[in-house]
């Protein structure tokens, strides 16, 4: 019973550090103070609370309130995956521990580890091989926008540089092919009529 | 071998300098015809080395034309080996010489020698001009079902009096099914060409709201007043211009179309520009 009453305590403890370190973190509802928040969040793991594991992982992985080390950074990772093995910092802890993270990526984490609604396994941002996607699609969506565009130069604008009739009417599209074919059919034989009676005249008058 | 190759490179390349400077040449008279310089581009065509049936044709439109002075010996010789040559303005040239006469090239009206130029300009060279005036004389003859067939291949060709006659001919349903909105259309690809009569056929469209139009006076006045510029002595499009009444800021709108409109008008009608 004593020793129920003890982890709930300490468990509480943890958490009340561990708020405080955040909130000298973020400078919300006290001074900002990385030194002060490092010194909290240290409290809270030294009871292994575990997010404040995660949390010292990444402020040792960036430097923050504390010298940077990523040996420390990994040791409280391994601290923590110790303690929450499929926890929500666990991939972020992984990858310190593989050196994978991204100093951005860390940044972005630790300032979200007292947000239990952020998801931060699935950001797209802390994930390598999503941001690798993320970053391929944007290239995708890039290259597509200049071949659009290349192709509106070249089929549509260049066409119309100096065609100069005020209408938007060419008179080629006004008849249909079928009916063209039909009277310049008929034209030619009536040109034809009009040439050989020429032509006979022509030969009436030589004669 | 390699001499042989060298050779034909040599004359390769001596030919194709040869096209080269005769299309420079004849540019150069296409833009010095344009800045009224008529004796400098008769010129520039003269020097086109060897003369090519292009250049003597436009030398032979010049003479024909009256934009330089008359000399029939030279004229008579450019208009003749053009024509031999098949180019099909020089045919177009000598066909309105023999059916209208023409003194600067010293060319007596010939009606029957005329037709048969025309004729060859149609079939041989399947030229735009020489439907549009089989369209223009079938129609003035009334042989109306032999007109229309001139008429269509003039207008698909870009003709601006066939494309007009065309709009006139679909918007009563003479000869054609009735059909008011292609009418319009035809209207505006001739008006797009600066054609007089068109302006003033869409000038009445939009003055009487008629043909399912909305009446709009703004751009009748708009329509009239290009017909004006584009014919200078056309009092019919002056005084329906003047009969609109507008506010002043109306007018400054319609004067505004009508001077839109004008900008992207082709300034001249030229064969050898393909128009």
């Amino acid at each position: 019973m004593t020793d129920t009453n003890e982890t709930m305590n300490s468990t509480s403890n943890g958490e009340q550090y561990f708020l405080k370190g955040m909130a000298h973190l973020k400078g919300i509802g006290q001074t900002k103070d990385e030194g002060l928040a490092a010194a909290n969040l240290l409290d809270a793991s030294d009871i292994n609370h575990p997010i404040s594991l995660a949390a010292c992982a990444l402020l040792y992985f960036c430097g923050i309130g504390v010298t940077r080390n990523t040996q420390t950074a990994a040791e409280f990772a391994q601290k923590y995956l110790a303690i929450e093995p499929t926890g929500r910092c666990a991939r972020i802890a992984q990858e310190v521990i593989d050196g994978s993270l991204g100093s951005q990526n860390a940044l972005k984490a630790l300032h979200s580890l007292d947000n239990k609604n952020a998801s931060l396994v699935n950001d797209p941002v802390s994930n390598p091989d999503q941001a690798r996607q993320a970053k391929n699609k944007q290239n995708y969506m890039i290259g597509g926008g200049v071949v659009l565009a290349l192709l509106l130069v070249v089929f549509v604008l260049i066409p119309n540089i100096g065609s100069g009739g005020a209408s938007s009417e060419d008179p080629s599209k006004l008849f249909t092919s079928d009916e063209i074919n039909v009277a310049k059919q008929r034209a030619l034989e009536r040109a034809g009529l009009y040439r050989t009676e020429a032509r006979n005249q022509t030969s009436n008058e030589e004669k | 071998m390699s001499k042989l190759l060298s050779k034909i490179l040599a004359s390769a390349l001596a030919l194709f300098t040869c096209s080269f400077v005769q299309a420079q040449s004849i540019d150069a008279a296409i833009d010095l015809f344009d800045k009224a310089k008529y004796n400098d581009a008769a010129n520039s065509l003269r020097q086109v080395s060897p003369p090519t049936a292009k250049s003597k044709a436009f030398l032979c439109q010049l003479y024909a034309d009256g934009y330089i002075s008359p000399n029939p010996q030279e004229s008579a010789r450019v208009c003749e080996e053009a024509v031999v040559e098949k180019d099909p303005i020089a045919i177009y040239l000598y066909a309105l010489a023999y059916l209208n006469g023409n003194a600067n090239l010293n060319i007596s009206p010939n009606e029957k020698k005329g037709i048969g130029f025309m004729s060859v300009a149609v079939i041989d060279s399947d030229f735009a001009p020489a439907y549009d005036y089989f369209c223009s004389r079938l129609l003035q003859e009334q042989n109306l079902d032999e007109a229309i067939n001139f008429c269509k291949v003039a207008a698909s060709k870009g003709m601006r009096r066939s494309l007009y006659t065309m709009g006139v001919l679909t918007s009563e349903g003479t000869g054609v099914i009735q059909d008011f909105q292609r009418a319009k259309k035809m209207m505006l690809a001739s008006a797009a060409l600066n054609y007089p009569a068109a302006y003033i056929y869409l000038g009445n469209l939009a003055k009487e709201g008629k043909n399912g139009e909305p009446k709009d006076l703004k751009q009748a006045y708009a329509w009239f007043s290009l017909a004006t510029a584009a014919d200078a002595n056309n009092r019919n499009a002056m005084a329906e211009r003047d009969s609109i009444t507008l506010s002043s800021q109306d007018m400054i709108d319609a004067q505004k179309i009508a001077t839109q409109w004008k900008a992207r008008t082709p300034k001249l009608v030229d064969y050898h520009k393909g128009r």
